[in-house]
């Protein structure tokens, strides 16, 4: 399991392969409610916050294992239009760490692809209690 | 697809929503994002925790912030939209959260225009959870 605590700047998360179905963003679609048409349909688009969520599943079980983990900050950049359907892989890498009050404090930068092109590109700003214990409000 | 392409002027209000941030609300969107975080959906567990309860998780709140620019800007934002968000505050279940934004800049350019604009989220009482700027070229 990776320690969030111990990574250093420079470290890449696994690679991530997945296909944006249709079941899977219309589950999410209908859970932020978002009414734009273009998301329905016979050829519906992805909504950008979701490319993010669901690309970053595996950080997500990861900072499960460290309660007490705050997500300070997002930063998204989108590159292209992305309909449902589209296989997208995601890198993720430490750009930045330090230590404050008892906490990691870490900036991951993000980089989603189609297979043909970049789709989104983003950073957040972790904050990892460098001791277990608390919540999280990832 | 409706899209808005209309270029707004400096000062233009984006006309929000507001919504309940339900424990139902918060449980579709853990389901269809895969964040399972006890926070978000253990209220024993988020009792003991700082937060003193659930709260929703920070990219539902993103969520939001994209449904208002998707309104808004429709094709622009989902093809080329850049968001800078800050998390100030977390949302407990049980809230209701008011989206809302205005348009800081309008500024011509050789391919189009780029509009920025600020937007938040904050409860009832008029206390900030999310800002954030965000930009669109249309």
């Amino acid at each position: 399991m990776t320690d969030l605590t111990a990574i250093q700047p420079g470290y890449e998360f696994p690679e991530q392969s997945l296909e944006l179905d249709r079941v899977t963003v219309s589950a999410y679609v209908a859970a932020v409610e978002d009414p734009f048409s273009g998301f329905d349909g016979p050829t519906p688009l992805v909504p950008p916050l979701a490319v993010l969520a669901l690309a970053m599943r595996g950080l997500t079980d990861l900072i499960l294992r460290h309660p007490g983990t705050l997500h300070m900050s997002q930063q998204l950049n989108v590159r292209q239009i992305i309909p449902v359907g589209t296989k997208v892989t995601s890198k993720l890498l430490v750009k930045n760490r330090s230590e404050r009050r008892g906490f990691a404090v870490l900036t991951l930068e993000a980089r989603i692809d189609t297979r043909d092109a970049l789709a989104m590109t983003g950073s957040m700003l972790l904050m990892v209690p460098l001791a277990a214990g608390g919540a999280s409000n990832g | 697809m409706a899209d808005r392409t209309a270029v707004p002027k400096v000062g233009d209000s984006l006309a929000g929503f507001d919504i309940e941030v339900t424990q139902e609300r918060v449980q579709r969107y853990a389901d269809a994002s895969g964040d399972h975080n006890p926070i978000h959906l253990d209220a024993a567990f988020a009792a003991s925790t700082p937060f003193g309860g659930t709260i929703a998780h920070g990219m539902l709140l993103l969520a939001y912030v994209s449904r208002l620019l998707t309104e808004h800007f429709g094709m622009a934002w989902l093809q080329n939209g850049v968001l800078d968000a800050r998390f100030r505050s977390p949302a407990p279940v049980g809230a209701r959260v008011v989206v809302s934004g205005n348009v800081k800049s309008v500024t011509p350019q050789d391919d189009g225009t780029m509009v920025e604009c600020a937007v938040q989220v904050a409860d009832a009482a008029g206390q900030t959870l999310v800002t954030a700027t965000a930009r669109m070229q249309m």
